[in-house]
């Protein structure tokens, strides 16, 4: 590349080498370090997730665990000891929403703005501290075209925590119930209260295997 | 003896119109476009015409107006951008052609002719000579998948390479190409407002 050898600013020359370097060989990206402007963009379309995807199968099966997942979400206040969040850090989306503009908007050069594209990706989404569960599959999604692979292995792995993490609220709130009736003790008032709350952990186990 | 002296600067004058002069126009040109001008080189066969059709494309940018974009609607592209770029698993070859027709859009709103894909390379060429191979081959390969003929692989670059484009045009500061072929020292910083 002869190209800018000469008088352009040399940020310009940067910005445009390093471009280069990534589309000559669009496949060769996997070290690219998605720092912190990754986060900023993952959660750039908080508003809504993706949900109008066509009827293929495997959209289906995409909106199969976004089922799974809001179903967490949504279960969430029922829990009778709230002592951890399923859905981690809601305060912070706000934080990032206001972080999105500065991105986007004083860092304009080239490469910043492939960055600012790119880096909806695998990586950061797996930092529980990301956002809710949706934005970080919405990442891991929009990453498929850097790596594929990774991407998967992210899905697998957001797949398995909010399994462990379901099966461990739900254990959590049955042992709670338990607890509330199981001594001798217990007036028939309680076993009320009991039987209503195990009706809706009942009613919570249906729909996550509704499907 | 003058006449020998004046002989002597008549060739001066000579070689330089002749042979420094055309020498540095070209210098300029090849340094401006880069791997474009070799290639127009290889297409046209010769270097004359080759030029005279890049000096053809500067003078018509010239005439255009290029505008930045607001930053509200940067910002709108850029998520746009992104939820196409979502759904590439569930539809490549459909996420592809909607990625070229965000850049055209881009391209269109900021003062550029969209019509045909030729003049949208060619006035690239001129602004973004660094990424028109990735057009081209962007452009090539949503080609081949209209007929069936692109691997999800090769779908995944062309989406990549329509990206470079894309995030190239929603930054700020385009060389405000003139009509001169060199100059660029006296280019705005990019991101200047």
């Amino acid at each position: 590349m002869t190209t800018h050898e000469t008088d352009r600013p040399a940020d310009y020359d940067l910005a445009e080498n390093d471009e280069l370097g990534r589309n000559d060989d669009p496949t060769d990206q996997r070290e690219d370090p998605r720092t912190d402007t990754a986060v900023d963009v993952a959660d750039a379309d908080i508003e809504e997730p993706v949900e109008e995807a066509p009827e293929t199968a495997r959209s289906r099966e995409r909106d199969a665990v976004d089922e799974d997942t809001d179903e967490v979400e949504d279960a969430e206040p029922e829990l009778v000891d709230t002592d951890e969040a399923v859905e981690p850090a809601e305060p912070e989306l706000a934080d990032e929403a206001d972080r999105i503009d500065p991105v986007a908007v004083d860092r304009p050069s080239g490469s910043d703005a492939v960055q600012k594209l790119a880096p909806v990706g695998p990586d950061t989404a797996m930092d529980p501290g990301t956002g809710s569960y949706q934005d970080r599959w919405d990442a891991i999604q929009g990453g498929f075209i850097d790596d594929p692979r990774r991407t998967v292995e992210s899905a697998s792995a957001l797949v398995v925590e909010i399994l462990d993490e379901t099966v461990r609220s739900i254990t959590d709130e049955r042992e709670g119930v338990d607890g509330r009736w199981q001594s001798t003790e217990s007036s028939t008032d309680d076993l009320i209260v009991a039987m209503q709350d195990y009706r809706a952990l009942y009613a919570r186990l249906m729909r996550l295997t509704s499907n | 003896m003058t006449w020998l002296l004046v002989v002597l600067a008549i060739v001066v004058v000579l070689v330089i119109v002749v042979v420094a002069i055309p020498q540095l126009r070209s210098r300029s040109l090849k340094q401006r476009f880069g791997p474009e001008y070799d290639r127009l080189v290889d297409e046209e066969g010769d270097r004359r015409s080759a030029e005279a059709e890049l000096r053809g494309r500067v003078k018509r940018r010239g005439t255009l107006e290029i505008r930045d974009l607001e930053p509200a609607a940067r910002q709108a592209y850029a998520e746009q951008w992104l939820k196409v770029q979502q759904r590439f698993i569930d539809e490549p070859e459909q996420t592809v052609a909607e990625a070229d027709g965000l850049v055209q859009t881009v391209m269109r709103e900021r003062g550029y002719p969209v019509d045909e894909f030729d003049e949208r390379v060619e006035m690239m060429s001129v602004d973004h000579p660094q990424l028109v191979d990735n057009y081209r081959t962007a452009h090539t390969i949503q080609l081949r998948s209209e007929l069936q003929e692109a691997s999800t692989d090769d779908l995944r670059e062309a989406f990549q390479r329509y990206r470079a484009l894309f995030s190239e045009l929603l930054a700020d500061g385009v060389p405000d190409a003139g009509t001169k072929d060199s100059d660029d020292h006296d280019l705005p910083e990019r991101g200047a407002l």
